[in-house]
């Protein structure tokens, strides 16, 4: 009952939505989220989209483990 | 982007596992918040992986795992009352109470339906206008809001014959306890996100945060490595 996952809003019917993962489909509350718009990605638990994904903070994290690899291999290059 | 098969991309978590390998520091113990956590953890190895500098306890526990025998007794005592439709997520119908498990009530005739969402208990009560169609609410503060929500949705649509069994618990006092017993030294807990999203209406934030001293830390998985939220 704890895994919240994110999922894309396929379309939106008043406060019920169609969201999508992986070719899965179903239908979810947006009580919680009433400014979602179709396409957003929103996180889903439990039968309602609790938050909006904040793409580009997703893509920040990603792109700071790219950054913690290029920090070791300076390390690596360091001791060496 | 599908901001799942992102974050296991094994060429990112690699030289993660090897920084943390290669820490040379004090000897670091966290505790994980959450069911989910510890599913992850043991699924993917991850606690070999990160030891012997970091050590990985479980705690306070599932909301599941954790709820009272009494409590299921009258879960099952409303199951076998003659029409009520009793509805539960999946992970609680094998639980034991002081005689049998809501699957063997269901066994023996009760009607006990498990439900994904309480969202599709609401549509049961709506399909069964003459029969009370009872949640199972159990869960931590994640869950609580989502059962709230649909008590307003049952509500707002005026569906009088669907209610809730709330086995709610809230997970700061367990910490807390677990904190104040002194017998387990933690370094950080590891939080879920979405404990934090819905934090806001429980102020976990300040509660949790109240609980660690100084010099321990909250670690949000999607906080790990961002300097523009931990500062």
């Amino acid at each position: 009952m704890c895994l919240a996952v994110p999922t894309r809003i396929k379309h939106i019917d008043g406060e019920m939505a169609e969201v999508e993962l992986d070719g899965v489909c179903r239908m979810v509350s947006l009580a919680m989220v009433p400014d979602a718009q179709t396409g957003n990605y929103v996180l889903v638990h439990a039968g309602y989209a609790i938050t909006l994904v904040d793409e580009d903070e997703a893509l920040e994290t990603l792109q700071l483990f790219s950054a913690l690899d290029q920090l070791q291999r300076q390390d690596v290059g360091q001791a060496e | 982007m599908k901001y799942i098969r992102e974050f296991r991309n094994p060429h990112l978590a690699k030289p993660l596992i090897e920084r943390i390998q290669a820490y040379a520091g004090p000897a670091l113990r966290f505790m994980e918040f959450c069911g989910g956590h510890t599913h992850a953890i043991m699924r993917y190895g991850i606690r070999s992986l990160v030891s012997p500098m970091v050590d990985l306890v479980s705690g306070p526990g599932c909301p599941v795992c954790v709820s009272a025998t009494a409590d299921l007794d009258r879960a099952i005592a409303l199951a076998e009352v003659p029409g009520v439709i009793l509805t539960t997520f999946g992970d609680m119908i094998r639980v034991p109470g002081s005689r049998e498990s809501l699957q063997d009530a269901k066994a023996r005739g009760a009607d006990v339906c498990i439900v994904y969402s309480s969202l599709d208990a609401v549509q049961m009560a709506r399909e069964n206008p003459d029969r009370p169609v009872v949640m199972l609410g159990v869960g931590f503060e994640t869950t609580a809001p989502t059962i709230a929500a649909s008590v307003m949705h049952a509500e707002k649509e005026g569906i009088d014959n669907f209610f809730v069994l709330s086995l709610h618990k809230l997970t700061p006092p367990a910490t807390r306890a677990i904190l104040d017993a002194g017998e387990v030294h933690l370094d950080g807990i590891v939080d879920g996100d979405h404990i934090f999203i819905l934090g806001h209406i429980w102020d976990i934030d300040h509660i949790v945060r109240a609980i660690l001293f100084e010099q321990r830390i909250i670690v949000r998985p999607s906080e790990l490595f961002m300097s523009k939220t931990t500062q």
